[in-house]
């Protein structure tokens, strides 16, 4: 479809390992509209974050290989661009925000000097201009006492002050995708909440795409309109926000929402998920989560399911079945 | 689980303050990282310490079971005072019936030692006890935490989280203690582990009449797992009590705060507006309540008066001037 700003057809994304090639994800399609913002969210593993580098082909070249797949941005075939093209993308058309603002920003610059390395290489600005800008946009961000700021070094700011400034870098060329990913794990929750906030304001002021890569379904809830569910490298679900939270499809995504802590009631024993993710250098026949599956099929066992439709605007990859669905075993290891 | 009434641990008036240089060369500052708390304990219960990072929660951890030394204020374990005069010795009498679990079982675990011998190491320093004893002791810590016996000769990285979580339980377990501080036991594990690693703690405490003092910063994962919560702030305990009350009906305007920061798995759901501004320094702290910067309520006397916990229910305490 000509409106899709980004579509993932059936990448696959491996990693070399002591004893060969490892995948880290495995035939994942999405696509992301014009607007749009679309949640990741899966455990340790998953693939979530590989698969998001993977669009800005921030993987080591020499140590990653993608066998199959093709990542299309606004027409652009990014597997298959220059460094000089990419360079064009990153940061100018595509912007990126990480888990930790710490170990993205560079300790010994200002912050002054972090926001103008964007301005001055994407836009041609210089010193004065990007400087007065810079201060423009860590007010943007709600930065009290923006113009003194401008000229610290990030230990300086707390957590949340230095996720408001890579924010800022962010957002500087106004980028018509912005890639979140864990964007608040390293937030205490009340910081969480502000810069969920503030994202949101910028999404719709700037109008942005975004996609929000997260483990916490409760921030995938609250921000995203529609949300991919992935597991050990593979999608296996896909749904918008409302039904993937009132009827989850996939056994894994409802043992997953079963077995998140609830605050707004007391239980007395929480439902669980048997078993352990799975190693990904250890190759599983079959559906990923069949091991772990409380309603696995003979069939699972042997191949993998295929996405298919499973409801208007979702797909799940899990057999139609015949028999009803129970509940995830409580209690068992 | 005798003696029900007795509390296995009390804290009274405890305050910790770290010495810190000052970025400008001057005199040290003072980090208040705990001040003037109280709480009690009871034989097979768990407390929830909840809080944010910064909070004090995980000071309070260490200096109830002797790791670090308070700057005043009592502790007393199992009816003994260890902190005063006589606290080094009442603190050896009783140091076999608590343990610690932590957050990085990772980090916890000697990488070089098999599994076998990690979770027998606290029965190999207390000393006497045969190698048959040894071995049958190994395989039942293993049965008790849920790991097969042929985990005893694997290393510990050859585990997921979750197992590595259940190890550093096993060898908590040990020397049958009677009390444990789990600081953060399941915050760098997935969901789905999570929700094994709390019911094994909650089976645990059955089984054995355990007492924990669990310390987390997710209010849910304490709702699942804590009957009384404590919630802090800045140092301080603004509010405690039972798990119903602080979570259906808080009194202090943080815990109100808090609750409603939280985002829940619920698309349908429109968070409150949010709490603005950070938590504030804890390096030479203003007087008056710690809150007060923040709080949508805050008057004249909250900045400048530091409020006392003030019982509101049965056993519910706020230390609020306006709750």
């Amino acid at each position: 479809m000509s409106d899709d700003l980004l579509k993932i057809d059936n990448l696959t994304v491996q990693f070399r390992g002591d004893a060969g090639w490892i995948t880290a994800v495995d035939d994942v399609s999405l696509t992301l509209r014009e607007g749009e913002t679309l949640g990741i969210v899966g455990e340790s593993g998953s693939g979530k974050s590989v698969t998001a580098l993977s669009i800005l082909r921030l993987h080591t070249a020499a140590t990653t290989r993608h066998p199959t797949g093709r990542i299309l941005y606004a027409g652009k075939d990014m597997l298959a661009l220059t460094a000089r093209q990419l360079r064009a993308v990153r940061g100018r058309e595509i912007a990126m925000i990480f888990q930790d603002p710490m170990s993205s920003l560079n300790p010994v610059l200002t912050i002054s000097d972090q926001i103008s390395e964007t301005l001055r290489l994407h836009q041609g600005l210089d010193a004065a201009a990007s400087r007065q800008r810079a201060v423009e946009l860590l007010e943007l961000v709600r930065i009290p006492d923006a113009k003194r700021r401008v000229d610290e070094y990030p230990h300086r700011l707390s957590g949340g002050m230095r996720q408001r400034v890579m924010i800022a870098i962010a957002i500087a060329c106004r980028p018509r995708l912005l890639i979140a990913d864990e964007p608040t794990t390293a937030l205490d929750v009340t910081i969480q909440a502000q810069i969920l906030d503030l994202l949101r304001e910028l999404q719709s002021s700037l109008g942005m795409s975004v996609i929000l890569i997260s483990h916490d379904m409760g921030v995938i809830a609250e921000f995203a309109r529609r949300v991919v569910v992935m597991y050990a490298g593979r999608v296996v679900e896909t749904a918008p926000v409302k039904d993937l939270f009132r009827q989850p499809v996939h056994p894994y995504t409802e043992g997953l929402l079963a077995a998140i802590p609830k605050l707004d009631v007391d239980v007395t024993r929480l439902p669980t998920i048997r078993g352990s993710i799975p190693d990904p250098a250890q190759a599983i026949q079959g559906c990923r989560y069949g091991p772990r599956c409380p309603v696995v099929l003979k069939q699972c066992l042997v191949e993998a399911p295929a996405l298919l439709p499973a409801g208007p605007a979702r797909f799940a990859r899990c057999p139609p079945r015949v028999t009803p669905r129970v509940a995830p075993r409580v209690g068992a290891p | 689980m005798n003696n029900l009434a007795a509390p296995i641990a009390g804290v009274r008036d405890l305050v910790k303050i770290f010495p810190v240089k000052s970025d400008s060369g001057g005199a040290p500052l003072q980090l208040h990282a705990v001040n003037q708390v109280g709480f009690d304990i009871s034989a097979g219960e768990t407390l929830g310490l909840v809080g944010e990072s910064g909070s004090g929660k995980s000071t309070i951890g260490r200096l109830l079971v002797g790791l670090i030394p308070p700057t005043r204020g009592h502790v007393e374990l199992f009816g003994e005072a260890i902190t005063g005069k006589d606290g080094a010795r009442h603190l050896s009498n009783v140091r076999r019936r608590l343990q610690f679990v932590f957050q990085d079982p990772y980090g916890s675990l000697n990488p070089r030692m098999r599994v076998d011998d990690c979770i027998a190491e606290p029965l190999d320093i207390a000393g006497s006890v045969s190698r048959k004893e040894r071995a049958d002791r190994i395989i039942e810590l293993l049965e008790i935490v849920g790991l097969p016996r042929s985990c005893g000769d694997r290393y510990p990285h050859e585990f997921s989280g979750g197992q590595r979580q259940r190890i550093g339980i096993a060898r908590a377990l040990a020397l049958r203690p009677e009390f444990i501080v789990c600081d953060e036991p399941v915050s760098a594990l997935d969901v789905s582990m999570q929700a094994q690693i709390v019911n094994l703690l909650l089976d645990l405490q059955e089984k054995f009449g355990l007492s924990y003092l669990f310390i987390a910063h997710d209010l849910a994962v304490v709702r699942s797992i804590a009957r009384r919560v404590a919630v802090m702030y800045a140092g301080s305990i603004v509010e405690q009590g039972p798990r119903g009350d602080i979570y259906r009906a808080p009194k202090h305007p943080y815990t109100q705060a808090l609750l409603d920061a939280v985002p829940r798995p619920d698309p349908e759901r429109q968070r409150k507006p949010t709490l603005g501004g950070e938590i504030p320094s804890i390096l030479n702290p203003l007087p008056g309540c710690a809150f007060a910067m923040r709080c949508p309520l805050a008057t004249d006397r909250c900045r400048n008066e530091r409020p006392m916990p003030r019982e509101v229910g049965s056993a519910h305490l706020v230390a609020c001037h306006l709750a």
